[in-house]
């Protein structure tokens, strides 16, 4: 379940940079990015950057007037996004942003982007879990533990050690617990009881488990790349889709693709109902099915996808293509029906969704 | 530095026939023998040189190539890396250098192949002067910075032993205002009571290189020549943070370490109508990166610690036979077995073999043609076709026409082969064709000399090797169908002497590089088609003006870079699609004195001198201005008059 989403933002700020400001910047023997119109919208896309190149970004989007806004981060804040945009989520008026290899996670104003705290010092932040509205979980590729944080003051209060586990990525709030994916070389999910700040168990899944949802049923939906590639240290096999039921912590469904195959990228709508995924395409498959769908249900052949959303709001579909990685991306909006409804130009790998209902 | 005035009018080598080359004087690579040589490429050279900075990865591209596409050779051996097929050139010290010599485009045939855009020939001389000369240099810089460069030269009547060390170190902690990102304070509250932008210093940019360099030169007047040399690299570096970094010193950390050992062994025999040679070289290499994090117990510790290392082994023979004065013929037979860890191990045993004709047809044309084959892990690579033409237009101001048509190719690297992931052993070579033109002239008066030469230039690469990234979130070669690039190439030098012991020099150049990908879109959203290779400047250009008045001289250096593209569509709509252009200034001056013992020599230099922000590579900062100062002490004692006689020249340089 995702943090619910409760700031509502009609509102559409146009602020436009002055030429006299980047002058003045200039004069002082400094320049800062281009500075465009900014729009607060309903859909943002994250644009993930090359890795060490710093140039991540973030996409605005109204949906029900088609105008967007790309380096909107920038835009409101006169500075750079930071290197590698990892993920977001928004929570109680807040928006947080997880910059992966800037080692930061800015709290913004949803409605404007405009930075309102930040939580520097971080090893390689990948995801923001909001606990309650004291306490929040950081996850982390490389630092072996889960930073715990006050969202509200954006000050670091402890960690919770994952002891044999060097990376914990996307983190999943089922009933009381939180489930936190070790994707990276690993093969578990961990248990953390929040009222300790503790790991209390863990469920061996397949291998590389890289992304989770909860069903309308409440059972944990987990997708394992099954490591990626020939040859990784960590493993090769062929990649899963496993139900797991929280009451038992047990696996109860396993789906195996061919191996070889990549699969990746898994969400859910806003009823718990149907799960999507990037399998050489888009594919969609409802809870109760027995089977992986054959044929995805949004072929785009040769295309670079980077990323699947689905807005909570109306089910509209946005893809996210990378094209080349090295280019300015596109995402391809459909409406639940599959019809298509818009294309955008954004920044560079867009890789991910946010949507502010 | 003075220097007497001496006309000089010949032919032009056989050697030189119809291509495009640049010597870089060596009273240059004297004159600040501690910089990096990648300073000095960028000063003086066509080729463009991508840095992120003092003591970082510093690399060529030339012609709008990517830097595996220069080949470099140290005292004929190649030094490029097989793992990865490119040189740091920040890893070598000038004072390691005696003759430089850059062969532009199809001239690098002549060397070998896979040199797309060009080859780089570093060479270290003998001086025979029977004697005992030893140099120091000391130079102390802003940011704690600080270059040493001892050199010891012992000559008998036919043998020489030559010992080099460097030693350059730094913080390398500047000081800089950082406009990229913000400090964001809040109360106890949450409540957002302050930003600033944060007064930084440039972090883990510290360094420490070693570089150690052992000669031994043997001569016989049979017309025998002995050359061994051993050129050994320790260096540590800090891999410098992007000003868009919110981690502190106590967070994380990284470091890169590098040690090198290359070795070169040859005989050479010159006689009357020709020369033979064999030589024999080691080229190894042993790369670490380590880095270390905190993992919330507020230690630094390690998480990646990754090793990698290469072996090259080179034997060459080489023949050259003159009949006449006007017909050279040249064979060469080279071999080099490599091997790499990375970790899992690879090998591969490259050979070539090359014929080279060169002929005067009349005393204003001249011809040359090569043919070169290769055989690379068993797989003969097509045989690769050079023709080069060169017309003395004018003689009285010696204006020369040149022309080449230069087929070419480069094998994939053991990087682009087998590393894991994204590695493609299914690569095909490269393939290029190149036709270029150039016109020369070179003129001179009693008191004054001018020099340049234009040049213009078209290459058609095939199945151009690219990384690119993949869904599975890591990147993998492959061949791309065709990079178009052409542009040309301006310089120009002129000197005039003024007065008994005044002389102003001016050059410089000018480069346009257009290097265009022309494959066909990956798909319908693929905007790359037509346009310019990332990190490619369109436009450089350099100036330096010189003025010597008896032991004073200074000059003044003037650097500009285009814009570079970070995308392959160039969409400048897309923020972060371009770095912008820059322009540097740097001034120097020094003074020199010459005792009965040998000569001393004190330098100021100021770079950066108007404190320009500006980025070579995107969110890496750069240190604005700075300022150094170094003391050149050379010590000579010479048995014989003629050499002293020589050396009083060269001490007053």
């Amino acid at each position: 379940m995702k943090n619910s989403c409760t700031a509502n933002f009609k509102r559409v700020i146009v602020g436009v940079w002055s030429l006299s400001a980047l002058l003045f910047v200039a004069c002082n023997n400094g320049k800062t990015p281009e500075q465009p119109d900014t729009i607060s919208s309903g859909v943002y896309v994250l644009c993930e950057g090359n890795y060490m190149f710093g140039n991540a970004t973030l996409t605005a989007y109204d949906p029900s007037s088609g105008t967007q806004v790309n380096g909107a981060f920038a835009s409101a804040n006169g500075i750079a996004l930071g290197d590698v945009v990892q993920s977001m989520c928004i929570y109680n008026k807040t928006g947080y942003i997880v910059v992966n290899n800037s080692g930061v996670v800015f709290a913004v104003d949803p409605a404007t982007l405009e930075v309102k705290g930040s939580i520097t010092s971080l090893v390689s932040p990948r995801h923001f879990m909001v606990v309650s509205d004291t306490k929040a979980y950081i996850s982390d590729l490389r630092a072996a533990a889960i930073t715990v944080v006050n969202p509200r003051t954006y000050k670091k209060s402890g960690s919770i050690p994952t002891v044999g586990h060097p990376s914990t990525e996307q983190m999943l709030r089922v009933g009381s617990t939180i489930y936190a994916a070790c994707a990276s070389s690993d093969n578990k999910i961990l248990i953390i009881d929040p009222t300790v700040d503790a790991v209390v168990d863990s469920i061996e899944v397949g291998l590389q488990p890289v992304s989770m949802v909860l069903d309308k049923d409440g059972k944990v939906w987990c997708l394992c790349d099954g490591g990626g590639w020939e040859g990784n240290p960590a493993g090769y096999e062929a990649p899963r889709l496993m139900v797991i039921d929280p009451d038992s912590r047990a696996v109860e469904r396993t789906f195996t693709f061919a191996l070889g195959d990549y699969v990746s990228k898994m969400t859910i709508d806003a009823a718990g109902e149907r799960i999507y995924y990037l399998h050489g395409g888009v594919r969609r498959m409802n809870i109760t099915d027995t089977r992986p769908p054959a044929e995805p249900i949004i072929s785009i052949e040769g295309y670079g996808l980077y990323g699947v959303g689905v807005d909570p709001a109306n089910s509209d579909i946005y893809v996210a293509d990378a094209v080349d990685y090295t280019q300015s991306g596109k995402v391809y909006r459909y409406d639940a029906d599959l019809n298509p409804v818009d294309t955008l130009t954004v920044g560079i790998n867009p890789c991910g969704f946010c949507f502010n209902e | 530095m003075n220097i007497d005035t001496v006309a000089v009018t010949a032919h032009s080598p056989m050697t030189q026939i119809g291509i495009t080359t640049t010597i870089v004087d060596t009273t240059l690579l004297r004159s600040n023998p501690i910089a990096p040589l990648s300073e000095i490429l960028a000063q003086n050279t066509t080729l463009f040189i991508k840095s992120y900075g003092r003591a970082t990865l510093s690399t060529a591209s030339f012609r709008g190539t990517s830097p595996s596409h220069t080949q470099v050779f140290w005292n004929g051996i190649r030094i490029n890396s097989p793992l990865l097929g490119m040189v740091d050139f920040s890893m070598i010290p000038s004072g390691f250098v005696d003759r430089m010599t850059v062969l532009h485009g199809g001239a690098s045939l002549q060397q070998s192949s896979g040199g797309m855009g060009g080859t780089l020939l570093l060479d270290t001389q003998p001086l025979f002067r029977r004697g005992a000369e030893i140099r120091y240099v000391q130079s102390i810089g802003s940011f704690a910075t600080f270059d040493e460069l001892a050199e010891i030269r012992l000559s008998g009547n036919n043998l020489e032993s030559s010992t080099r060390l460097s030693l350059a170190s730094s913080r390398n902690d500047f000081r800089y205002t950082n406009l990229r990102k913000k400090i964001y304070i809040n109360d106890d509250e949450g409540n957002l009571v302050d930003s600033y932008h944060p007064v930084e210093r440039n972090r883990n940019g510290e360094f420490r290189d070693l570089n150690l360099l052992q000669e031994f030169n043997f001569r016989t007047h049979g017309g025998n020549r002995i050359s061994l040399g051993a050129w050994l690299t320790d260096s540590q570096r800090g891999v410098p943070v992007m000003n868009i970094d919110y981690r502190d010193s106590n967070t994380s950390k990284a470091l890169s370490e590098v040690r090198s050992l290359r070795a070169v062994a040859s005989w050479e025999r010159l006689m009357t109508n020709g020369k033979c040679l064999l030589r024999t070289g080691w080229n190894s290499s042993d790369m670490r990166y380590a880095y270390w994090g905190d993992m919330g117990d507020g230690n630094l510790t390690q998480m990646i610690d990754s090793r990698t290392l290469f072996n090259s082994l080179t034997l060459h023979a080489e023949g050259e036979w003159a009949p006449t004065e006007k017909f050279v013929l040249s064979a060469t037979l080279s071999a080099e077995a490599s091997g790499v860890e990375m970790p899992e191990r690879h090998h591969r045993i490259e050979s070539s073999a090359a014929i080279w004709a060169r002929y005067r047809l009349s005393e204003r044309l001249g011809a040359a043609a090569i043919a070169r084959q290769e055989l690379i892990d068993g797989h003969w690579s097509p045989t690769v076709p050079a023709l080069y033409l060169d017309y003395l237009l004018f003689r009285p101001w010696g204006v020369v026409l040149k022309a080449s048509a230069v087929g070419n190719f480069r094998s994939p690297t053991l990087n682009d082969l087998y590393y894991q992931p994204g590695g493609n052993p299914n690569l095909s070579n490269e393939r290029g064709l190149t036709f270029e033109t150039a016109v020369g002239l070179s003129f001179e008066g009693r008191r004054w000399s001018i020099s340049g030469e234009a040049a213009l230039y078209d290459s058609q690469i095939r199945d151009w090797i690219l990384w690119l990234g993949t869904q599975r979130g890591f990147w993998t070669a492959v061949n791309i169908e065709r990079v178009h690039s052409y542009g040309a190439e301006l310089k120009a030098h002129g000197q005039v002497v003024v007065g008994p012991n005044t002389k102003i020099s001016l050059s410089g150049f000018h480069t346009i590089t257009h290097a265009i990908n022309n494959s066909a879109p990956s798909s319908a959203a693929d905007r790359s088609q037509g346009k310019q290779i990332v990190y490619i400047p369109v436009h450089t250009s350099a100036l330096t003006a010189g003025i010597s008045i008896g032991n004073w001289s200074a000059s003044y250096k003037w650097n500009h870079v285009g814009e570079r593209f970070t995308t392959t569509n160039n969409d400048v709509a897309t923020l972060y699609s371009r770095v912008e252009p820059y322009f540097l200034n740097d001034i120097t001056a020094s003074y020199a004195h010459t005792f009965r013992w040998g000569s001393a020599n004190i330098r100021l230099g100021v770079n950066n001198l108007f404190d320009r922000y500006y980025e070579t590579v995107l969110f890496r900062p750069m240190p604005g201005r700075n300022y150094s100062i170094a003391l050149e002490l050379r010590w000579k004692k010479f048995n014989n008059i003629s050499d002293k006689r020589q050396n009083q020249s060269e001490l007053s340089r």
